[in-house]
């Protein structure tokens, strides 16, 4: 969330698209009824399915499942057309006045953007540059008038995205989708502010980062990013899943979003020069700082055996040669290419698509160890092989805990953390997660000391400074996480802010010659010397917008809403008395405000708020990602219609289609409806099935099936029927409902039959996981699967 | 004299051991629910179902009792619906009731084997029981039921509650001081000529003949 | 006539007993206490139904296998083990879709007809604060109860003793919000005294109005004399939809055994009885032979 979850009650709209709030973050949707109740606003839901966030909505357009960005750009066209945008914020706060590089361009017949090579299918993303001056600095239209200015190629790009257009594609009549497109295109007024909520049903699509590119886009035109009220909110499906996120969840970061270093970076220098991006307009640019970051990490995670000399140790980590992301992990591990994994609180079988080729995948591996609260699928996936005798893999599951059996901290969707306590002791033999990482790593460093082994250094060199090094507590790596002073700290006068053995107060004092360690310069700031600030718990909101300054840490910084310099106008005034939030000080030379602000204070307005970007604004055209700079409306892979706007590049052309003999696609004539699958506000994932309570609350796997769907198969509520797609079946109960229509598409009648996930092998309840049937393919940007939208057909099973 | 002392001492047999043993199935049970029933219904009577077994027993046996009532009054049915046909003289009987209460039978129509008020009472507890039954059963399992029929059920039950009531007072009244020898009559099977003579006339003549 | 002993002599103030002699209100006061169930703002996420299972320590039924399917509910409705529970019903209006999901549960009727319809005294009782409980102990099983509600709510375990939502009414009397109350994710459901969720609602109400639900209103049926929970209606002209009755009281046919036929009863029974007795005074037994005595 670029905002937080308290300030969605400062919204005007609420725009749901591509989540499920009331459904899957109920507590955080109470903010969208106080809106609602005490502003007015208005909550608009576009889904596949009336859920239960329509149940509460003022507004709900069914769409067909994978069209969304047909919708955004149909938005974004109106708003284009009808002039709603805010004039001053994006000509000052967007990059919409750069010139962008002949070498730009975008064939509508094909549906393909310059440099495309079919071979490798794969963009050469330098042709899509700015024209940068003899300094350096972007060129720029003020005028907006330049026809390769980003606005001008914008407004040619979605001038195709007519109501017509929309609703041949996404099914969404003209007159439902004008009067929304109105709703939100008055939020450009500088007074008013839409808030969009979205989770995993803009995601896990093979088009995901792009469809939230596309919102990124209509935000920045509304002027509803870093506003109070505004911003685009990623509500996170676990309770820590942005702390994982923020602590190199992924293997294309390390904590923090550092980089891993690459195959072509065999120096830290090289490394840092490759990752410092370079100013290219009025930018605090603040990634100027990779490097402070940097070495300060190698300095927490090796101590001493980094000096300034070895380049601190970054000769201990590994080059890696490629991305290794979870589809290429799941992929090689099939191929046999894999010979251990270790899995901690996670359920790769059953939240991956295909589990039949992830599970062939497992049973070829040597050994796995699981360390897990149940005893989950895929601690048991020989249940989902064809032939289990012929499963070798030596399954060791470690008995965990659960959030409430161990302290730490969780950092929610609006970047809060806050520290929780134990509330009882784990059963049995489980042990939390930090003991289990103490006793296998104290395990290893005394078999690297006694048998050496090919390179021991980063092992035996790791700093590992734990009272009980064998069972760290969670506020002793808090504490290395917030960073320390490895010698005086001064300012520029020479005062010294930061005495040597001290815990930093945030990462502003960061250098980048070893005089400072931190494992994870974003939360620096969390456990200064004073102590652990996720504990606090001063619930006081000065400014009555819900920031609650005193109340847990807000990374980064402690800042509750990002880019809130935006929140002014380019010269610093609040854009309006009721959404003030941060203002430039003329007198003091200082920008002040209700939050802290995220820019350097004493900066001056003409500083762009996008700070984290070298333009210092908004990209409305966006050239780092790998499938194009402007979000372009593709199929699913697997569709039951054409591509009306290029039927010959009809889903994404950079998308990595495996070819294995368990990757199988379905095509429209035998697979005939469109499938979408998602959660219930009862249960949680593959957990809560395991346990009794939460398990009769929704004890059955079930389809939703649309009435006239049901009526055609001869399906009744109650009985069995069976979903089939290329890849596999899950069978549950029919629950035939009013609460998904067929929709037109093109002229053509398309079904969508909904699939909740949260059933499987173990539990207290049983039944089909729903990622038997999903289709194996990716965001090529994020590597997130595509559970939303594929083809399936549906049977009746026989009592 | 010596034919009423005659008459006094000569025994006819006015019940047979079936007619006795229906009886008493169906009276004894119907004593422990209309007591255990006078409990539940009235709250003035609560204090009766301690005696009877305590609260939630005798609301389980009043269940139970009402079963055999059931079978008792069926059975009576059979035994005796075709003996309790009101003819006209019976209904002039009953219309000139007041004689029999002042103790003026000869004033009467003669009765045979009973008299129309206790045919009356039979048909009383035939469609009675037969009410008790059904409401019974409505209200024992009120879930498998419109919840308006179980409310109809508990009026009728109670309805047929008073009027099965009323009756059995005066049945228990006649039987015992009421009418001198009813009682034993239906303990021993037999009633003394005499007995049979003053109430029964028609049907004591019919025994004389045989 | 028995003495309600429930909390003791100094416990919570009653306004009702079943069976029993109004208890003296002038004794102890209590505001009378409402939840309000806002349809408008509820999301049917079931944390209210999970609460309470947890709260009273219930064990509700896993409704698995063939026949067992209820769609978006946990089950068929209310349980001797299941106090409340979530109702998913879809109706198609002409302003649209509308999935009505509504909590059910024992509404707390001011004129509770179950109390009304208990033959047993003290077996239910109202709280001055108005929260309606079954005391078991003081139960004979008869099912009364279940008549006399217009909800359908009291449910029977094997032992014939009826269960059903008590209010929370030991958190209630230790200063705490009822568990559904506590568990609401969205702020749907409101505690606190009948007439500060009376003003509240008719806040909402207005909110509602202005959103375009015309007809939206305040559930509190009078035929009960209101009650102890009450619901704002998006769609207030068809509480039906919610699967609430739209005119609930208690039914006439209830009204009528508690109250004329019983009168008729007494007398009827009362008078037989002393009919009886009359003529034994009066006129003595009808003995045989009387005739002939005299005669004699």
């Amino acid at each position: 969330m670029t905002n937080g979850w308290n300030d969605i009650k400062n919204a005007d709209l609420i725009l749901v698209m591509g989540g499920n709030p009331a459904e899957n973050h109920p507590c955080g949707f109470k903010w969208a009824i106080k809106a609602r109740q005490e502003r007015g606003a208005k909550i608009i839901c576009v889904d596949p399915r009336f859920n239960r966030t329509a149940a509460v909505s003022d507004i709900f357009l069914q769409i067909r499942p994978g069209s969304d960005i047909a919708f955004m750009g149909g938005l974004i066209n109106y708003v284009l057309q009808n002039k709603k945008y805010n004039e001053e914020y994006i000509k000052h706060f967007t990059n919409a006045a750069y010139i962008v590089k002949d070498t730009y361009n975008f064939d509508p017949q094909t549906g393909l953007f310059s440099g495309y090579d079919p071979e490798k299918k794969k963009y050469d993303q330098s042709l899509w540059g700015y024209e940068l001056d003899e300094k350096g600095m972007a060129k720029k239209d003020m005028t907006l008038e330049h026809p390769r200015c980003v606005f001008q190629l914008m407004k040619q790009f979605y001038s195709r995205y007519t109501p017509e257009v929309v609703e041949k594609i996404t099914g969404i009549p003209k007159d439902k989708f004008l009067e929304v497109a109105k709703l939100v295109a008055e939020t450009g007024a500088p007074d008013k502010a839409m808030t969009h909520l979205y989770a995993l049903g803009w995601t896990h699509h093979s088009f995901g980062t792009q469809l939230i590119g596309s919102m990124a886009i209509l935000q920045l035109l509304l002027g509803n990013i870093g506003v109070p009220g505004g911003a685009i909110n990623a509500l996170r499906g676990h309770a820590n899943v942005q702390g994982m996120t923020d602590l190199a969840g992924e293997g294309r970061f390390l904590p923090g979003y550092l980089r891993p270093p690459r195959a072509d970076q065999q120096t830290l220098k090289n490394h840092i020069e490759a990752n410092t991006p370079k100013a290219v307009d009025t930018s605090m640019n603040f990634w100027a700082n990779y490097g402070k970051f940097y070495v300060s990490l190698l300095k927490a995670w090796y101590g001493n055996a980094a000096t300034p000399e070895n380049e601190f140790a970054y000769h201990y980590l590994p080059k890696i040669e490629k991305l290794i992301s979870m589809d290429e992990i799941l992929d090689r591990m099939y191929r046999g290419k894999m010979e251990g994994f270790v899995s901690v609180g996670m359920n790769i079988l059953a939240s991956n698509p295909n589990v039949k080729k992830i599970a062939e995948g497992l049973g070829k591996l040597k050994w796995m160890v699981v360390v897990e609260v149940f005893e989950t699928e895929m601690a048991s996936f020989w249940k989902y092989v064809d032939d289990p005798s012929k499963v070798k893999t030596e399954v060791f599951l470690l008995p965990s805990t659960l959030f409430a059996e161990k302290e730490g901290s969780f950092t929610n969707s609006g970047r809060v953390i806050k520290w929780k306590y134990k509330a009882v002791d784990p059963p049995g033999e489980a042990k939390d997660e930090l003991w289990i990482a103490g006793q296998l790593w104290m395990r290893l460093k005394s078999l690297y000391k006694k048998e050496g082994g090919k390179f021991p250094d980063p092992i035996l060199n790791l700093t590992w400074n734990f009272q009980n090094p064998y069972h760290p507590t969670a506020e002793e790596v808090l504490r290395e996480m917030n960073g320390y002073a490895l010698a005086d700290l001064t300012d520029d006068k020479g005062n010294v802010i930061v005495k040597k053995g001290e815990r930093i107060p945030g990462f502003g004092v960061l250098k980048d010659d070893g005089t400072t360690a931190c494992g994870m310069w974003l939360y620096s700031g969390i456990f200064p010397q004073s102590g652990n600030r996720a504990k606090s718990t001063d619930t006081s909101d000065p400014s009555g917008l819900g920031v609650y300054p005193g109340y847990g840490f807000s990374w980064p910084a402690n800042r509750r809403i990002l880019y809130n310099r935006a929140s002014a106008d380019p010269s610093g005034k609040p854009w309006s008395e009721k959404k003030k939030y941060l203002w430039w000080n003329e007198a003091e030379g200082k920008w002040v405000g209700y939050d802290v602000p995220d820019i350097k204070p004493d900066l001056t307005p003409d500083y762009g708020p996008f700070i984290m970007l070298p333009e210092g604004r908004g990209r409305l055209f966006c050239a780092p990602l790998v499938d194009g700079p402007f979000p372009e409306h593709y199929e699913p892979v697997e569709s039951p219609v054409e591509n009306i706007l290029h039927p010959k590049t009809p889903y994404n052309p950079v998308i990595k289609i495996y070819k294995s003999d368990l990757d199988l696609l379905g095509n429209p004539k035998e697979f005939p409806y469109v499938a979408t699958t998602y959660r219930v506000v009862e249960h949680f994932h593959y957990w809560t099935k395991h346990i009794y309570g939460t398990s009769v609350l929704v004890p059955n796997m079930f389809i939703e099936i649309p009435e006239e769907l049901a009526k055609e198969l001869g399906v009744k509520e109650g009985d069995k029927v069976r979903v089939v797609t290329a890849r596999g079946s899950a069978e549950g109960y029919a629950l035939p409902t009013k609460r998904i229509k067929p929709l037109t598409i093109n002229g053509k009648k398309v079904y969508t039959v909904g699939i909740p996930i949260h059933w499987g092998n173990e539990g207290v309840v049983k039944g089909a996981l729903a990622n038997m049937i999903t289709p194996f393919v990716w965001d090529p940007n994020s590597q997130t699967p595509e559970f939303k939208g594929f083809l399936c057909k549906v049977e009746k099973v026989k009592a | 004299m010596e034919d009423v002392r005659n008459l006094e001492e000569v025994e006819i047999e006015r019940f047979s051991a079936f007619d006795r043993f229906v009886h008493w199935l169906t009276a004894i049970p119907f004593v422990y629910l209309f007591l255990s029933g006078l409990g539940m219904y009235s709250p003035k009577f609560a204090w009766l179902l301690p005696f009877l077994g305590g609260k939630e027993f005798s609301a389980w046996l009043h269940k139970w009792a009402g079963v055999v009532f059931a079978v008792g009054v069926f059975l009576m049915f059979l035994r005796w619906a075709r003996d309790f046909v009101l003819d006209s003289d019976d209904m002039k009987w009953l219309s000139n009731v007041k004689h029999y209460i002042k103790g003026e039978e000869e004033k009467l129509p003669e009765a045979g084997k009973y008299n129309a008020g206790q045919k009356l009472f039979g048909w009383i507890v035939f469609l009675g029981g037969a009410l008790f039954l059904i409401t019974g059963i409505v209200m024992w399992f009120p879930e498998s039921f419109p919840a308006n029929i179980v409310r109809l059920s508990i009026l009728l039950h109670e309805i047929a509650f008073i009027v099965v009531g009323a009756g059995f007072i005066v049945h228990v009244y006649m039987g015992t001081v009421g009418v001198p020898g009813s009682l034993s009559s239906m303990i021993t099977g037999k009633v003394s000529a005499l007995w049979a003579m003053s109430h029964h006339p028609k049907w004591f003549r019919e025994v004389m003949r045989r | 006539m028995a003495t309600v002993t429930t909390e003791g002599t100094v416990g919570l103030g009653l306004r009702r007993v079943s069976a029993s002699k109004s208890p003296d209100q002038s004794i102890k006061q209590a505001d009378q206490l409402a939840i309000l169930v806002d349809i408008s703002s509820c999301i049917g996420c079931k944390a209210c139904e999970a609460g309470c299972s947890q709260w009273h320590d219930l064990k509700p039924s896993l409704n698995v296998g063939q026949g067992m399917f209820f769609g978006y509910q946990s089950g068929p409705g209310l349980a001797p083990n299941l106090f409340m529970y979530m109702r998913f019903q879809e109706h198609e209006t002409p302003n649209g879709l509308v999935w009505a999901i509504t909590k059910y549960q024992c509404m707390h009727c001011a004129d509770p007809g179950c109390l009304k319809a208990c033959p047993s005294p003290g077996a239910i009782i109202q709280y001055a604060n108005g929260i309606v409980d079954f005391d078991h102990s003081k139960c004979i099983g008869c099912k009364f109860c279940l008549s006399g509600c217009p909800f359908d709510v009291p449910r029977y375990d094997a032992n014939n003793k009826p269960w059903k939502c008590n209010f929370c009414i030991d958190r209630v009397s230790a200063g705490l919000e009822p568990m559904c109350v506590k568990t609401c994710p969205t702020n749907a459901l409101h505690f606190g005294t009948k007439e500060e969720m009376l003003i509240r609602a008719n806040k909402l109400l207005q909110g509602l109005k202005k959103r375009g639900f015309e007809k939206a209103s305040i559930y509190d049926p009078p035929g009960v004399g209101g009650t102890g929970y009450i619901y704002l209606l998006p769609h207030g002209d068809k509480p039906e939809m919610y699967g609430l009755p739209k005119e609930a009281s208690i039914s006439p046919l209830v009204s009528l055994w508690k109250g004329p036929v019983k009168l008729i009863g007494s007398i009827v029974l009362w008078g037989t009885l002393l009919g009886a007795f009359l003529q034994l005074i009066l006129f003595g037994p009808i003995k045989v032979g009387k005739k002939h005595k005299k005669e004699g």
